[in-house]
């Protein structure tokens, strides 16, 4: 049997850009494409999801990325109306965790956790949207906002779902 | 020759905060302070906010603990409103709130505190993590993961997502219960019974290692707090306060929580951002009382479920009627774990929960409102004073960590003292200063709050440490 494509977007929603997983995960929900895909929203990635992430043929996780010192809004458009900057990268399982904290884990720990349990981890992919601010609030930034479609296309066809494969 | 240990920030808890260890001339550990390091100010973002706000902001005061806020809060906009929710949607705070219980609960033994004990205080640091754990005891870990999944799922499926869910309202809960979600949570019962109890097996029989840090972590005589039924048994969600001495003697009984603020007083120290509660007969700082898991087993007759009482009966037989140490909290949150989920089966079964009279609607009719509930962590108040429009004027909000923060403290000391030496300092020493901390479980993002006026106090200081001058305004 075909394991399922898991997409768990998360972050928090009320610290502005922070929200752009959650937000995609729900532009996902929203698509026809994603039909057969798991999608979840979360404020966090947390153990209990290694079970989840377990049985997964294929796992995408989104997230928002806090960008480096240096970084300007022009380098991402500066609202003017271009979208953020989206990264793709692989990630693999960590082999110890070093989070001082345990309710809430990074991608490689999760994966980590659900290999040495379940003894299984999924091909995993996480998609990084620069974010513009991280404040208190609940709206996205313009360029983040304008990121989610292409987040969403993106997912989809790392879920093969476009491709077929 | 050190002087002053620093231990920052305190790792495998809920929050921020750090220790620090004040050594005397011979390198003996003269005083310990727990320092809460966040401040969150929720008692002034709320004023000026409709009542019928107050449930959702208040749930956010937490990622870990919504539900209890949730509440609390519904709870003091109940009287507020001058309603009482129906015998149905009573019935269904109950549940989300003891899932809440179990998730919670299972965080802090299974992910936060078990890497100490099963690889050892002294274990390679390295080693103390989730992930060494998973290695090492896989189907420990598994049973964490599953418990966890099983409250923080209920949470889900009721009131829509696992945290700050909204479907706790004043007057009740926002919609019924279907059968379908009741069937689906039964059904996860007896394998998260199962789990719970494997880790108590497990526990049970690893106890014998810890008997010296069970004489150190925190064992001391003081009172104990927490709400019960008219039976004498635990109640998570309603009930009267009850207030037990280190003997187990009953110091106050059938104490209504909503006149909290004529037995508890509030201290601030300028240390820590968290507020200090004391019992006030006793004065401030000898009135320490403690709340949580080890309180509620400590107060009760009973728990009031079949599994969950003969694993207390066995608890008392090992450690006493009312044992002292807070290393035996751990214990203490297994045994309220498992209630926490064959009370949740027990209401499930009841004849009128899938009833749909869930909410009584009211406008203001009162100017004020407590709200008590037990939160994994212990007793949580929520007190909120309104206009004749329902805007909140003033609120006030004592939390489950304040409760114990003298215990803490006086926790710390006592471990830092019995471990700690200042001519050979070894991370094992500070690992158990911090370990005493994760006894208690503290949720620290929910446990600051303020009372009255918060001066702003500025010191100009040298880089030797001499404070130079001082604005306070």
């Amino acid at each position: 049997m075909k394991r399922p494509v898991l997409v768990i977007g998360y972050g928090n929603t009320l610290r502005s850009d922070d929200g752009v997983g959650p937000a995609a995960a729900a532009a996902l929900s929203c698509d026809t494409r994603a039909f057969g895909l798991t999608v979840l929203r979360r404020h966090q990635l947390t153990p209990e999801l290694a079970a989840d992430v377990a049985t997964a043929g294929r796992l995408i996780l989104i997230d928002a990325e806090v960008p480096d010192a240096d970084w300007s809004a022009a380098d991402d458009g500066g609202g003017h109306g271009e979208a953020a900057r989206i990264t793709v990268r692989a990630i693999e399982p960590a082999a110890r965790d070093g989070a001082a904290s345990s309710h809430h884990l990074d991608p490689q720990t999760l994966l980590g956790l659900a290999a040495e349990l379940y003894g299984s981890t999924p091909r995993t992919y996480l998609l990084s949207v620069r974010g513009t601010t991280f404040e208190a609030g609940e709206e996205l930034t313009d360029s983040v906002r304008a990121a989610v479609p292409l987040v969403v296309e993106a997912a989809l066809e790392l879920a093969g779902s476009i491709t077929g494969a | 020759m050190t002087s002053q240990i620093v231990i920052d920030p305190i790792t495998r808890i809920e929050g921020h905060s750090r220790i620090t260890i004040e050594l005397d001339d011979r390198g003996n550990v003269h005083d310990a302070h727990f320092h809460v390091t966040q401040f969150r100010g929720f008692e002034r973002i709320v004023q000026g906010r409709p009542v019928h706000e107050m449930p959702s902001i208040m749930a956010r005061i937490c990622g870990i603990c919504p539900v209890s806020h949730l509440i609390a809060s519904s709870k003091a906009c109940d009287e507020i409103l001058a309603v009482e929710p129906p015998p149905t949607g009573e019935d269904l705070r109950r549940v989300i709130n003891l899932a809440q219980v179990a998730q919670s609960n299972a965080l802090s033994f299974f992910h936060l505190s078990s890497p100490d004990l099963l690889f050892g205080f002294d274990a390679d640091p390295g080693r103390r993590n989730i992930i060494a754990l998973a290695r090492e005891n896989p189907g420990l870990a598994r049973d964490g993961v599953a418990v966890r999944k099983f409250g923080q799922q209920i949470i889900e499926w009721l009131g829509g997502k696992r945290i700050h869910p909204s479907w706790v309202v004043p007057g009740g809960v926002s919609s019924p219960l279907t059968a379908d979600v009741r069937d689906r949570i039964l059904a996860a019962i007896p394998d998260a019974i199962a789990a719970v109890q494997r880790a108590l097996d497990w526990y049970k029989g690893a106890l014998v290692r810890w008997e010296e840090e069970a004489s150190a972590f925190g064992d001391f005589r003081s009172a104990f707090m927490a709400l019960v039924d008219e039976h004498g048994s635990v109640d998570h969600y309603g009930g009267l306060l009850r207030v037990v001495d280190a003997d187990g003697e009953v110091l106050e009984d059938q104490l209504d929580p909503r006149r909290y603020a004529d037995f508890i007083g509030e201290a601030v120290e300028p240390w820590s951002y968290l507020k200090s509660t004391y019992w006030k007969p006793m004065g401030y700082p000898e009135g320490i009382y403690r709340v949580g898991p080890l309180a509620r087993v400590n107060v009760a007759d009973s728990m009031g479920t079949p599994r969950a009482d003969e694993e207390l009966e066995r608890f008392r037989w090992r450690l006493g009627r009312v044992p002292g140490s807070s290393f035996h909290y751990h214990y203490a949150r297994l045994i309220d774990t498992l209630y926490a989920i064959e009370k949740i089966d027990q209401l499930l079964r009841g004849p009128e929960i899938l009833s749909e009279r869930v909410r009584s609607k009211a406008e203001v009719n009162r100017n004020e409102g407590i709200g008590v509930a037990e939160a994994p962590r212990g007793t949580l108040i929520h007190h909120y004073k309104v206009d004749d429009d329902g805007i909140v004027q003033w609120a006030n909000l004592v939390i489950a960590t304040g409760h114990n923060n003298l215990a803490m403290n006086k926790s710390v000391l006592q471990v830092a003292r019995h471990f700690v030496k200042g001519d050979r300092l070894a991370e094992p020493m500070l690992n158990r200063v911090e370990a005493v901390i994760r006894c208690y479980d503290p949720c620290l993002s929910c446990s600051t709050h303020a009372i009255g006026d918060m001066p702003l106090v500025v010191d100009l200081v040298a880089p030797d440490g001499t404070v130079l001058d001082s604005l306070a305004r």
